[in-house]
């Protein structure tokens, strides 16, 4: 394993704290929507729609597990907020957000592209995708909002607070 | 000699918490210094200045004559950092974290980090989650310096450790990071390990500096000398140039910062005469200074 830079690092380590929750939710939404379309001979568009709901109801809980349990400082932030590596803090802030938003949309895009591509089933993708990674965006810009009392201050504290609330707003 | 470190008046507040106030520092090239203080005085407070993890409220921080907290990529790359709570994620193997750490720094020298778990006997297969205190302390200490910093901190680094991972720490990584012409700053509250390894003293107490100096200079500054009088004094009037007295009756205790002879010639009127009198030792200087302004608060 090389890791090459600081961004490729701070994915690492965010893919390595949270590839067991990824794998998990992702495979309860694929397992889940492939027994029930598989089952399925009449009402197959009902089913579809049940699959849907099934498929958005694991990612939810993907989205609130990633987001509230792989944290450090804070919840849904790995590093600690005395870190004292050399990476820009804005970068240092950003990265963790942005992976987590995608890891959350991907655990429903994966398991919907894939039973749509098996079983021709026509699961919006890029809009639901869309909408949990804004959904984890602002969860995580709620938890991030809340002062940190450990870190009172920090600069690093101070501007994850101000990337809350940003992506709150 | 370069300052590598300048910090001029600075101050900062948490709330209506004075942490530091108007405190000047340097640190130059080559030289350990020591920052003292007691728990709470502002140590680790000047130190996240240093790394930029905290904007003064006034006054200025120049590391290798760069802001800290404006160009903090500029400045971590080149310095080291141990904090007292060694944070180290919890779920990497030594291994990986030497890999992850690697990563943040182009002058990573991985023979280097490899010679130090050696020396320390540190295998890099295991978790940092089950490492004892000391193991964590020598593992945070190789990832804070495989990088060969210019300047490396230490935040109370044998805090919570045994002594032989102490001398370990020291001995081996604070005296060869200093003897490379690199510059390390420590602080503690453990006067003895201070006094043998720094070359200059920063004392703060309640957030201000109260006394910075070389630490023979402030050894050769600073005596402790036996009184003896003809009679027993309830209290010991007070005596240009001591900082404090200890004692009763004929026999009483001085630390002073005048001269022997000045120190006779002020005891001669109440009757006094002097006995043995030695340098004072970093502990007994901290004490005179620290425990009387402590006092002093406590009194107001």
């Amino acid at each position: 394993m090389s890791l090459w830079s600081p961004v490729t690092a701070m994915l690492w380590e965010s893919w390595r704290i949270t590839w067991r929750q990824l794998a998990f939710f992702g495979a309860l939404a694929s397992f889940g929507g492939w027994a029930l379309l598989a089952g399925a001979s009449d009402g197959f568009d009902r089913v579809a729609f049940i699959a849907l709901w099934v498929l958005l109801s694991v990612a939810i809980m993907a989205l609130a597990s990633i987001c509230l349990v792989t944290g450090r400082a804070k919840p849904g932030f790995p590093d600690g907020l005395a870190f004292g590596r050399p990476v820009r803090t804005s970068l240092f802030v950003a990265i963790p957000m942005l992976y987590r938003a995608a890891a959350c949309a991907a655990v429903y895009v994966i398991p919907a592209a894939a039973l749509r591509a098996a079983y021709g089933v026509a699961f919006p993708v890029a809009p639901i995708a869309v909408l949990l990674a804004v959904g984890a965006t602002a969860f995580l810009g709620l938890v991030h909002a809340q002062p940190e009392a450990t870190y009172a201050d920090d600069d690093r504290d101070v501007t994850l607070r101000r990337a809350g609330r940003i992506a709150l707003a | 000699m370069t300052n590598i470190v300048e910090v001029q008046g600075l101050s900062r507040q948490f709330g209506a918490t004075i942490a530091l106030d108007a405190v000047d520092f340097r640190a130059t090239e080559g030289r350990v210094h020591g920052l003292v203080g007691v728990n709470g005085a502002g140590k680790t407070t000047l130190i996240k200045h240093l790394l930029g993890l905290l904007r003064p409220t006034r006054g200025s921080v120049r590391v290798f004559g760069l802001d800290p907290v404006r160009d903090p990529v500029g400045v971590l790359r080149r310095v080291g950092y141990l904090s007292e709570y060694r944070e180290l994620p919890e779920w990497m193997r030594i291994d990986e974290l030497l890999r992850y750490t690697q990563a943040y720094y182009p002058t990573w020298d991985m023979a280097y980090a490899r010679e130090l778990l050696d020396t320390f006997g540190l295998d890099g297969k295991r978790k940092v989650a089950g490492l004892s205190q000391g193991m964590r302390a020598q593992t945070g200490l190789v990832v804070a310096v495989a990088h060969r910093p210019e300047v490396l901190l230490l935040d109370e680094p044998s805090s919570g450790l045994d002594a032989v991972v102490r001398q370990d720490i020291l001995d081996a990584i604070v005296r060869t990071v200093a003897d490379d012409g690199r510059t390390v700053i420590f602080s503690s509250h453990l006067l003895d390990e201070v006094e043998r390894m720094s070359d200059h003293v920063t004392m703060i107490h309640d957030g201000k500096v109260v006394l910075n100096g070389s630490v023979e200079d402030i050894r050769g500054t600073h005596s402790v000398t036996g009184l003896t009088f003809a009679q027993r004094l309830e209290r010991l009037p007070k005596i240009d140039g001591t900082l404090t007295a200890t004692g009763s009756g004929r026999t009483w205790s001085v630390v002073h910062k005048t001269s022997v002879e000045e120190l006779r010639s002020a005891v001669a009127p109440l009757g006094g005469e002097l006995a043995e009198s030695r340098s004072a030792t970093l502990e007994e200087i901290f004490v005179a200074r620290v425990g009387r302004a402590t006092q002093r608060s406590e009194a107001a």
